[in-house]
């Protein structure tokens, strides 16, 4: 059992690998089994930590800081439960939609699923030029999915589990690499123009942060994140790494203004690969921040630093929610309100930071509040893009004023859609009320009303975009002519099973909220899970 | 979009920007690195104390390949990635043939029959020298990695003989292989990635070799792969 943080990387390594080395339509197989076993074992992780406490795990049996150190507390299993949730809702999707995708003997593949530029260009199979040639094997976006798919999860969980910050870049570098490869399964020139940008923006994060490591080696000797939290840091190179460092991941977790690449990279891609982008891997820059910031760099927040970066994200949720209203593409919207959710994270900077008392309560509310938000995003985003797949696979575009009627055609996904909305929303009982409130509570606490003002806002620009897609679609004339392709029912289960869970999440808060304290970073005497 | 946009010329306020964005970013990691302290050694000492159990003497080797296997088995996972996203932009399951086979010269014929057992008999020096010197898996992977490349340049078939299973076969070698000693100790209870003291050398060696068949089919397959055009043409082989 104290082993199942190993396992829970290994397995979808090897299941990855796996699927690589087997290849063609049966690496779906294997790319399920991985799913199937790393939800479980991810459950497991989580209920190891809620029951025993902080896991803590010495690689290769040498010691820090002469190794490389695991560690697994509440925040970690709180992310790697996420991920573990989300990740399976997203494979079992995969699987359908990846299916379509595979050219059978009469059909025109690439007819039957777009990914999102939804204006005719070349994808699919069709125009590889390799296809033909070699005989053996066709290359098949599916099979390239699940080995990608599987790297990408287990990267996941080895950034949320490692405690060293150079092997935490490599965890970077991984994320990074194996998003890039799915964002251009299909091959798509808008995919590889978004993708490219995309690997730029996120090199250029990484080297930031790898200067970071560098200078912060040099200036403590050490790489533990425990040690490091131990040695109170305060020179010269220290704060410059700090700074490159949270550079490099802002512009990971793409905050307003270092969003730009994140719209085009999250919509050109493929269905289940924006879900996982923007559910989970935005999470993965934004986790390591909070991390450094809270537990490394603790001392080296200062207010106005604090309150610039939370000034930040309320730019984000109002340029992100108005550019979410502008746009004629589902997924485009569904990107900029990634911009614009990811806006709210950040409020979490200033609320927790190093404003007014030390020891106040309201630290660890807006904190919780700020994961209590990611998670609830997590769900609910993912939920939304695979419900823009589904339209995009059935209807062949997915332009939001072309939607009309529609909704008694997908009467479940729009449901689900509007679920989701409602917990991006922040409306009771969904999980984004929960966070929100905490984060509510937390400003008006701690006297920063501003923060008030900007959560309501945003609440009400979401209301905004989620109303447009839905007033479309439940119109009466229908503008529609031909009839829509059908699209696998698993495909719409997962849709909904992802949107109900943002809203059971709200229903029954108490244990995560509970197991975010296990190792927290804050004083939490006071409970606040009474709510 | 188009294929190949021209570069968009950037305004003289944006380089000049650009400048004074590069000039303060110099100042402050020059200031940053003033501020350190030059007599730091960090872990050396560490290392040096602890070698004796690492089963290799040259520190670096035992830091990559033992105490901090970890990130070494997750860095040629990258390697991995990189190589098999140059393979999904292409869509293909296996690399290309020459475009066109190239008589070469007689000059280039005799150097690419010398240089060629040359550069193995290098790379596999360099990959046993790294137990008590500089060198190892990705300097001997690159050093073989350009053989094969030299090969293909001059038009003599070298990786696209590689069937799509042997060239996947080969780019996952050594992450592959590290996992599975790794995951086999692991299951028969040693701590994951430590080596029972007695095989820990013998161990290094084989992750190495494995190591370095995998570094070097990545780099050709990169350096393939990126081509844009050759894909228009129908391979050409059997010519020599």
């Amino acid at each position: 059992m104290s082993l199942v943080g190993i396992w829970v990387i290994l397995i979808p390594l090897i299941c990855g690998l796996a699927a690589f080395a087997v290849g063609g339509r049966s690496s779906r197989v294997i790319g399920l089994i991985g799913a199937g076993l790393t939800f479980l074992l991810s459950g497991l992780l989580v209920l190891h930590v809620w029951q025993s406490g902080v896991w803590i795990y010495q690689l290769g049996g040498w010691d820090v800081p002469l190794g490389i150190s695991l560690r697994a507390d509440g925040l970690s299993a709180f992310l790697i439960g996420m991920t573990g949730a989300v990740g399976l809702g997203i494979s079992l999707y995969a699987v359908r939609y990846f299916e379509a995708l595979t050219p059978g003997p009469s059909q025109d593949p690439s007819a039957a699923l777009r990914t999102g530029s939804g204006r005719g260009e070349e994808s699919g199979a069709g125009d590889s030029p390799e296809a033909e040639r070699g005989g053996t094997e066709v290359w098949l976006p599916g099979a390239s999915y699940w080995p990608l798919w599987m790297l990408l999860w287990a990267s996941l969980n080895v950034l949320f589990l490692s405690n060293d910050i150079f092997n935490l870049y490599v965890g970077l570098e991984l994320l990074t690499l194996a998003s890039v490869a799915l964002i251009i399964l299909q091959r798509e020139q808008a995919a590889i123009v978004a993708g490219l940008r995309y690997l730029l923006a996120a090199f250029l994060g990484s080297m930031a942060y790898l200067l970071g490591v560098a200078l912060i080696y040099a200036d403590a000797g050490v790489l533990d994140l425990g040690l490091l939290a131990d040695a109170e840091l305060t020179g010269t190179a220290t704060q410059v790494a700090g700074g490159l460092m949270a550079v490099g991941l802002l512009l990971k977790a793409a905050l307003f203004p270092l969003h730009f690449w994140l719209p085009a990279a999250h919509s050109s891609a493929p269905a289940p690969v924006s879900a996982a982008l923007s559910a989970l891997v935005v999470k993965g820059a934004f986790y390591l921040l909070i991390r450094l910031w809270f537990e490394v760099f603790e001392s080296a927040g200062t207010v106005s630093v604090e309150q610039m970066i939370g000034g930040l994200g309320a730019v984000a949720i109002v340029v992100g929610s108005f550019q979410a209203i502008r746009q004629e593409r589902l997924k485009l919207m569904i990107a900029y309100s990634t911009v614009a959710q990811v806006g709210y994270l950040f409020i979490m900077i200033p609320l927790a930071g190093s404003f007014g008392d030390p020891e106040a309560s309201w630290r660890f509310e807006a904190w919780t509040g700020g994961l209590y938000h990611a998670l609830s995003h997590g769900f609910a985003k993912a939920s939304m893009f695979l419900a823009a797949g589904v339209l995009l696979s059935a209807l062949g575009h997915d332009r939001v004023w072309h939607l009309a009627g529609s909704a008694s055609r997908f009467p479940v996904i729009y449901l689900s859609f509007g679920i989701a909305g409602m917990s991006l929303m922040g409306l009771p009982p969904s999980a984004g009320f929960v966070g929100k409130w905490l984060m509510l509570r937390s400003a008006v606490e701690s006297g920063q009303w501003w923060w008030v003002v900007i959560l309501l806002v945003g609440g009400l620009l979401t209301a905004g975009y989620v109303a447009i897609v839905l007033s479309q679609a439940l119109q009466h004339d229908v503008d529609e002519h031909t009839e829509p392709h059908p699209v696998p029912k698993l495909m719409t289960v997962m849709v909904f099973a992802l949107a109900a869970m943002s809203l059971l999440l709200g229903l029954r808060a108490a244990e995560p909220l509970e197991l975010l304290e296990i190792g927290a970073p804050f004083q939490t005497l006071m409970s606040v899970v009474e709510d | 979009m188009e294929n190949r946009d021209p570069i968009p010329d950037s305004g003289p306020i944006v380089r000049v920007l650009s400048i004074i964005l590069g000039v303060a970013l110099f100042g402050i990691l020059a200031t940053a690195v003033l501020d350190l302290d030059v007599e730091a050694t960090g872990l050396t000492d560490t290392v040096m104390e602890r070698i004796g159990e690492s089963g290799v003497d040259h520190p670096p080797t035992a830091v990559l390949l033992n105490f901090r296997a970890y990130d070494t088995w997750l860095e040629v996972a990258v390697l991995l990635l990189a190589a098999w996203g140059a393979l999904v932009l292409r869509q293909a399951t296996r690399l290309p043939e020459q475009p066109a086979a190239r008589s070469p010269g007689p000059v280039l014929d005799w150097l690419v029959r010398m240089l060629i057992p040359l550069a193995i008999v290098t790379g596999v020096y360099l990959l046993w020298r790294g137990t008590d010197a500089p060198g190892g898996a990705f300097q001997a992977g690159a050093v073989i990695g350009a053989a094969l490349l030299l090969l293909r340049l001059s038009g003599y078939r070298s990786i696209g003989l590689f069937s799509a299973a042997w060239l996947r076969g080969s780019l996952l070698a050594g992450f592959a292989g590290f996992m599975a000693i790794a995951t086999l100790l692991f299951i028969t209870g040693w701590t994951f990635l430590e080596y029972p003291p007695a095989w820990a050398g013998l161990i290094i060696v084989i992750v190495e070799l494995l190591i370095t068949w995998s570094v070097a089919v990545s780099f050709v397959a990169l350096f393939v792969a990126a081509r844009p055009d050759d894909s228009a043409t129908e391979p050409v082989g059997g010519e020599r």
